[in-house]
């Protein structure tokens, strides 16, 4: 094929500006500074948190020893563990039809399984705390589960559409061809393909639970803390350095997570090669 | 503008792009082009025309050399600040500009009163007989269409110099043969120097004053089309511009102004076109239409018929002279009852004086 | 046994979309009208309603009610809403001027850098926000990053008193949604073919008018999904205010929250539930129009 004089190429100066670059470095500091400066602390020795001493992980060791926060994580742990696989099961489902063919409600459909993402989290929250208050609904783990599945569905449901609107349509008429059934195409066909858009929308799902906070705030119940609010009850107590250690674990946490769907992602598009 | 300054010379210009190892795009290239004249690059693909241009616009800089316009130096002018302008390939039309806006865009740019624009826009779509175009979107255009525009957007300013990126290839056969009567009218009608870009030999010859032949970063030869074609100076030029027999030969003696080459006692005289000692080894190239068939028992080459195609206008006949030589020979169709050698037959060859061009390498 | 998916298009259809619909449809669309009615109930003083219909609640949203029953007009509601819409606006703007240009950049870099930008870009954005906002108290605090070596040098003998304020909200605001700005941006810049820049700087376009006459109109549709998406969110936001905020400046969340919390008036938190909502419409619409009119711009 011809090249074309106006395709970009990375070593002109087109639309350079000089300051860009410093512009760019300085918005990386302001993004991750705070964070650094968060960890940093976490493993200072001194019990004022932004004084340095010397270096120490006596911090996370008191942290993780206290009985409250081994709860609060476990507490964590289960609702987001929970909530991940039915939201992930149920948005499996959901893609599964909503992929195929046009239906008159699809938009509708659509719409309500990403109503999640348009209705600002205050709003969920207070608005499941009311109703659950109207049906008597207690308090408790399973409030914040039922609430964490409405809205992990649509942060799973969206890499699952993406990796089925990439998918060939042609290798499950294959399948049928070969004497399959609809449930064998599915089983051996469609879902082995699918599992990567799968799994990346369960880490989804899983990461906004675990720090979910607002509306794990609303609907929790006496005893029912997860890792999120606890840390908020520390906040609100003041700078203290176990908050800095136990943050800087669930930032962690989240980090390994994102950069796990972050890869599998980006191996989805590499073995796109439809078309 | 001083006719005796060339519009664009590129001296010595070389042009890596960075990789491992570095990209070789053009290699100590120097051209002169002159004022007014529509100049031709040509050459295969990724030979380098198109960095050429890029460097010449000033999206690229030259790793070594210099580019001057009218005689200044471009180095360190970001394209906006070049008197030239370029039309793309892609045409690259603003699509959230009308078309009058798209046109007007350089001149806008230039600082000019919107008045002044207007006429300039309106001079512009009459010159490409679009006049009821200006309103449009640049995506309710149809190819063609958005062809002309992109021309005149890049004319609009008033460029000293016009260059042109392969803007014809998008279009198909018809529309490109209309385009190039028009790109060639307009070039007389503006006056300004055009360089354009092809790999369409065809497209070169018909258009181009002179036309520069380029292969793998290197000026091969750069001259008339005519030129180009009855005097190629090496075997890439003869082959790539239109079909050609080589025929090896040895020089076997030398006068003023030409050597005689023989290729088994075939003597061939050709005009010294470069320099040999008596007793090289060197390349003939002889045109499929130079030959006309004879009796075989005259003519200067003899040969068997090995191959006929009847191609319409011509028949390509391959005549086999010796074991290791096939000629190609075109013979014209002049009327149905014209008598051609079949296949088989043994046929003579006769060669005009100066038919046969020597060649450097 | 063979297990069988139902024949019937439409039995398949509902089998496989009711678990997802119905748990958003009861758990989420279902509370929300709730709360709509509520906001047009009498308030029960234990929290929660009681039965009966009164304007009481929207009615408190402007005025103020006297011993004798007359409304005065009281603004310190509206002072609320009227500043989570100001530090919202506020936020986006810093968000979209602190943003493009790190769009802009990164769109420039070559494929293997961008993907790491991008990459550090996102990760923010899926991290825990209050420990992110927390973050910033270490930064502004008393004491904080920025005013120990100030004390330390004797430029100022007492705390910049940074935290808690409108200021300390907007950099929590800035920094907590800016991801959402420069993604969609940077979707719509990698869009844009780049030769038609080289176009425009080859017709005297300079490198501003570059950006301001092709780069901005060509990805609009980026611009506005990322100032809408920031404004949104910002306006929602209970976390900077409640944290960097110190509760002391409210912003209209916090406003809803303490209505569930502490004032146990619940009516009221639901009329103000249904502002935001409002508000959160009003913008996706715009959103959609403003989408429709610029996708003759998409290729
Ligand atoms: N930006 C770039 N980076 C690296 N190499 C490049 C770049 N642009 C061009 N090249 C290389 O330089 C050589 C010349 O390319 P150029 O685009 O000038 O060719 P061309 O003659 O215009 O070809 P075509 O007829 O296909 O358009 C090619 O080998 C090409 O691969
Ligand atoms: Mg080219």
């Amino acid at each position: 094929m011809a090249s074309n004089i106006g395709r970009s190429s990375s070593n002109t100066n087109k639309g350079r500006i000089p300051w860009l670059k410093w512009w760019a470095c300085i918005f990386f500091v302001y993004l991750y500074g705070p964070i650094a400066v968060l960890i940093a602390f976490s493993f200072n020795d001194n019990r004022i948190a932004q004084v340095w001493t010397e270096f120490s992980t006596k911090w996370y060791v008191k942290a993780f020893s206290n009985e409250a926060i081994q709860n609060a994580i476990i507490n964590s742990l289960i609702v987001a563990a929970v909530a991940t696989v039915c939201a992930t099961l149920f948005a499996t489902m959901a893609a599964l039809i909503l992929s195929k063919g046009m239906f008159k409600g699809q938009t509708l459909c659509l719409g309500i399984i990403s109503l999640p993402l348009l209705v600002p989290e205050i709003a969920t929250a207070v608005a499941t705390l009311s109703f659950f208050a109207a049906i008597n609904f207690p308090l408790g783990l399973t409030s914040i589960i039922v609430a964490h599945i409405v809205f992990c569905i649509p942060f799973a449901f969206m890499p699952i559409r993406a990796r089925l609107a990439g998918m060939d349509e042609t290798l499950q008429e294959a399948g049928r061809d070969l004497y399959a059934n609809d449930i064998k195409v599915l089983w051996h066909i469609v879902l082995p393909q699918l599992k990567p858009g799968i799994f990346a929308g369960g880490i989804l799902a899983f990461i906004i639970s675990i720090d979910d906070f607002i509306i794990s705030l609303m609907v929790a119940g006496a005893g029912a803390t997860t890792l999120p609010l606890y840390i908020y009850g520390m906040i609100r107590l003041g700078v203290s350095p176990e908050i800095n250690a136990v943050s800087t674990v669930l930032f962690l946490v989240s980090l390994t997570l994102v950069a796990t769907y972050w890869f599998i992602s980006k191996k989805n598009e590499g073995s796109n090669y439809v078309h | 503008m001083n006719k005796s300054i060339p519009a664009i010379s590129v001296n010595s210009v070389v042009k890596h792009y960075a990789s491992n190892p570095p990209i070789v795009a053009l290699n100590n290239v120097t051209i002169e082009i002159q004022d007014n004249e529509f100049f031709t690059l040509l050459g295969p693909s990724g030979c380098g025309k198109t960095t050429l241009l890029r460097l010449i616009a000033g999206f690229e800089q030259p790793t070594e050399g210099a580019i001057l316009l009218y005689g200044d130096h471009l180095e360190g002018l970001d394209p906006n600040d070049r008197p030239v302008n370029t039309v793309f390939q892609s045409y690259s039309l603003f699509p959230h500009m009308t078309i009058a806006e798209n046109i007007g865009f350089g001149l806008k740019m230039k600082g000019q009163s919107s008045d002044q624009i207007a006429l300039v826009v309106r001079d512009m779509l009459a010159l490409v007989k679009m006049e009821t175009f200006g309103n449009r979107m640049p995506n309710q255009l149809s190819g063609g269409q958005q062809q002309r525009i992109a021309l005149v957007r890049a004319l609009a300013p008033k460029p000293k110099v016009l260059l042109l990126d392969e803007p014809l290839s998008a279009l198909d056969l018809k529309l490109r043969q209309a385009m190039r009567l028009e790109l060639k009218r307009l070039q007389k009608e503006t006056g300004i120097t055009f360089v354009f870009v092809t790999h369409d030999q065809e497209e070169a010859m018909c258009m181009s004053d002179r036309v520069a032949v380029m292969s793998q970063g290197e000026l091969q030869q750069l001259d008339s089309p005519q030129m180009i074609y009855e005097r190629p100076r090496n075997r890439f030029v003869a082959n790539f511009i239109g079909d050609v027999n080589l025929i090896d030969t040895k020089v076997s003696s030398e006068n003023q102004n030409s050597y005689v080459c023989s290729h088994n006692n075939i003597e061939f005289s050709v005009n010294k076109t470069s320099q040999h000692q008596v007793g090289d080894q060197v390349t003939l190239a002889i045109r499929p239409e130079k030959f006309s068939l004879v009796s075989s028992a005259e003519g200067l080459l003899k040969g068997t018929v090995v191959d006929s195609t009847y191609m319409g206008t011509d028949t390509y006949l391959t005549v086999k002279i010796d074991d290791s030589t096939e000629l190609e020979v075109r013979c014209q169709n002049i009327d149905l009852d014209q008598q051609l050698p079949t296949i088989g037959e043994t046929v003579g060859l006769s060669v005009p004086n100066g038919a046969a061009t020597l060649l450097e390498d | 046994m063979e297990i069988k998916l139902p024949a019937n298009p439409i039995t398949r259809r509902w089998l496989g979309l009711s678990p997802a619909l119905i748990t958003i449809f009861i758990f989420m669309v279902l509370p929300i009208a709730l709360l709509g009615v509520y906001s047009f109930k009498p308030a029960d003083s234990y929290g929660g309603v009681e039965a009966g219909f009164s304007l009481d609640a929207w009615i408190q949203l402007f005025f103020d009610r006297d011993l004798d029953d007359t409304l005065i007009f009281d603004s310190i509601y509206l002072q609320i809403i009227w500043r989570s819409v100001m530090l919202a606006a506020i936020g986006t703007t810093l968000s979209f001027l602190v943003g493009f240009p790190v769009a802009w950049y990164i769109v420039q870099q070559p494929p293997e850098r961008r993907d790491i930008l991008l990459l550090l870009v996102t990760i923010p954005f899926w991290t825990n926000l209050l420990i992110r906002a927390y973050s910033w108290i270490l930064i502004l605090g008393k004491n904080g990053m920025i005013e120990q070596p100030l004390l330390a040098m004797g430029l100022i003998d007492d705390s910049l008193e940074m935290m808690y304020g409108n200021m300390a909200i907007g950099v929590g605001l800035v920094y907590s949604y800016i991801p959402l700005m420069i993604l969609p941006i940077y979707a719509s810049l990698e869009k844009i073919d780049f030769g038609l820049v080289e176009a425009a700087h080859d017709l005297y376009a300079d490198r501003w008018a570059v950006i301001q006459r092709i780069v901005m109109p060509l990805c609009l549709p980026g611009i506005i999904a990322g100032c809408i998406l920031v404004f949104v969110l910002s306006l929602g936001d209970f976390i900077s205010p409640s944290i960097l905020g110190g509760g002391k400046k409210m912003m209209l969340s916090n406003l809803i929250q303490f209505q569930f919390s502490s004032a146990r008036n619940w009516p009221f938190g639901g009329a103000l539930t249904m502002l935001l909502l409002m508000l959160v419409a009003f913008g996706s619409y715009f959103y959609i129009k403003a989408s429709r009119k610029s996708a003759y711009l998409e290729k």
